[in-house]
């Protein structure tokens, strides 16, 4: 049964200040204000799949969230964005006159818009209800009619028009509902009965009685005052293809102010020059808590963890201390982590890294995030500021 | 996020995995969402030719700013980005050394001794899968066959030994 327009409002406010108190969702959203008329987006088939409401600071647009109209879609809230300007009044006048152009003959009455392959959008033409044309959002490209459904559901090729609805396994549509109505419940609770959610901030859920946190979630600060700022932190690649540890130390160390290159580093880790580069034997794991402390004058405690476990990355994070990790002939460091609190239908609970990686050389990448549960974690370093 | 993406385990199922994580803010930026065009996945092979994995380029411009790696069952296993800020694209590496095999190919020539011929690269990995490599068949005219391993401008034999590096 689909929601009525105050309770699409009401549940896209619940869905964004619940994010926002998480943070997962940014300053950014904090006082937006969520719009109560809503653009309807329809499947192929003509049901309405989803609501796109404006997002606004004061007068000024800023954003949209869409949330679901149809529970075959699993939850409230589809997506949110911050930046893109949703204006269906300009969009109808632009398709409008796109779908003029070279078609003076057409004639419609009515027009809407249609998730034609979601989530890609199009305006759909009708003629006493039968369309006669379709135009893709801003593109404003002609979608071509429906081809021979001579495919796998839910694998449609490039550019096809497809219903998500009708090509949903039926199994999927009933166990998405269920998850629909149990997120809908989640908000249909006493402590909430004389919230008004319409303003998105990060106070709205700090009610007594009612908790609720989606991620356990952090990442190096300045210090470990959650107000301070971030990243603080700063990626250095690997200078040869075999220094990773040395570029490692060198990220650690740079977040304690101390500045060794990476040329020093390997000469004190015994990983030759830059000529003639060498790795970190791996019967010399130890040298990197010695190296480390020598060069800080032992300012650093640092301790060589083996097969590190979940819980030494995060109680060190907490605690704003990057660590070392070693995974099987490489080396990385770890700024940050990820924890879903709340597992979402057909999903798994996410624990997931904050990765500076030294490789490829020169370069590195961050990796936000890296499933742990897809690594091996042979040693980490952790390091404790003694005295300054 | 979770650990498993919604999709069939072929490149195109697994690229679409990609582009519906980026899409649904669930990996990268605002900025990168706004200019990134997603590549077809290519698979990452172990060095007994195996599938390891999935790599999903993303580019904007000439530039690869990201990509996915997604093991073969489409569990995602890293999100990683080569811009230090949002929208900072301009360090990034420019695609085609990562994505245009002849370039690869030429750039490992570049150590290619007489009597050798350069083979097919392959993507596959240093020692862990963090380390993402193109590796270069050189075959002697013996029959020897060597790999080189390319990493951008980095070209280098496997190495041998125990080591972290």
């Amino acid at each position: 049964m689909p929601l009525s327009v105050d309770l699409l409002q009401r549940v896209a406010g619940f869905e964004l200040n619940a994010l926002r108190a998480a943070e997962v969702l940014g300053e950014e959203f904090e006082k937006i204000g969520i719009s109560r008329l809503g653009t309807p987006i329809h499947d192929i088939n003509g049901t309405i799949l989803y609501y796109r409401l404006r997002l606004s600071r004061g007068r000024t647009v800023s954003g949209y969230v869409d949330i679901a109209a149809d529970e075959a879609l699993g939850e409230p809230l589809l997506a949110t964005s911050m930046g893109p300007i949703w204006d269906e009044k300009q969009l109808l006048e632009e398709g409008s006159a796109a779908a003029r152009k070279g078609r003076r003959a057409l004639k419609y009455d009515n027009v809407r818009f249609v998730a034609y392959s979601y989530p890609k959008i199009a305006l759909q033409f009708l003629l006493e209800g039968t369309e006669v044309l379709m135009l893709e959002l801003h593109t404003w490209a002609e979608v071509p009619p429906a081809s021979s459904k001579d495919r796998k559901l839910l694998e449609p090729s490039n550019f096809e028009r497809w219903s998500l609805l009708d090509e949903m396994p039926a199994q999927a549509r009933r166990s998405r509902a269920l998850s629909f109505k149990k997120r809908l419940s989640l908000w249909d609770v006493p402590e909430l009965q004389r919230i008004d959610p319409r303003l998105v901030m990060k106070e709205t859920l700090q009610i007594k009685d009612f908790a609720i946190k989606l991620f356990d979630r952090r990442e190096l600060h300045y210090s470990v005052r959650d107000t301070d700022h971030y990243p603080c932190y700063e990626l250095r690649g690997q200078q040869t293809n075999v220094w990773c540890v040395g570029a490692s130390v060198e990220m650690v160390l740079n977040f304690y102010r101390y500045s060794y290159d990476q040329i020093r580093l390997a000469k004190e880790l015994g990983l030759g020059t830059l000529a003639t580069p060498n790795g970190l034997p791996y019967a010399r794991v130890g040298d990197v808590v010695t190296v480390m402390e020598n060069l800080t004058s032992n300012a650093l405690d640092v301790t060589m963890h083996t097969n590190p476990g979940w819980n030494i990355f995060r109680n060190e994070i907490r605690a704003n201390r990057p660590l070392i990790s070693f995974v099987p002939g490489h080396s990385r460091t770890v700024a940050g982590y990820t924890s879903s609190l709340i597992a979402l239908v057909n999903q798994i609970p996410f624990r997931g890294l904050l990765v500076y990686d030294p490789w490829p050389p020169n370069a590195g990448v961050i990796t936000r995030w890296e499933n742990f549960a897809t690594q091996t974690y042979q040693y980490a370093y952790s390091s404790v500021l003694k005295q300054i | 996020m979770n650990g498993q993406a919604s999709s069939g385990c072929n490149p195109v199922g697994i690229s679409k995995a990609a582009r519906q994580l980026l899409e649904s803010c669930t990996v990268g930026d605002e900025p990168l969402r706004r200019s990134a065009t997603i590549l077809n996945a290519l698979p990452v092979l172990a060095l007994d030719g195996e599938l390891h994995s999935w790599f999903v380029p993303v580019t904007v411009g000439k530039r690869l700013t990201a990509f996915f790696q997604f093991l073969p069952d489409s569990t995602l296993m890293r999100f990683s980005s080569f811009c230090r800020r949002p929208g900072e694209f301009d360090g990034c590496p420019v695609a085609s050394d990562w994505l245009d095999r002849d370039r690869i190919k030429s750039r490992a020539a570049e150590q290619r001794q007489m009597d050798e011929t350069t083979g097919e690269p392959f993507l596959t990995y240093d020692r862990t899968p963090d380390r993402l490599v193109w590796a270069v068949p050189l075959t002697h005219v013996h029959g020897d066959v060597r790999l080189l391993y390319v990493a951008e401008n980095t070209v280098y034999s496997p190495l041998a030994g125990d080591t972290f590096g």
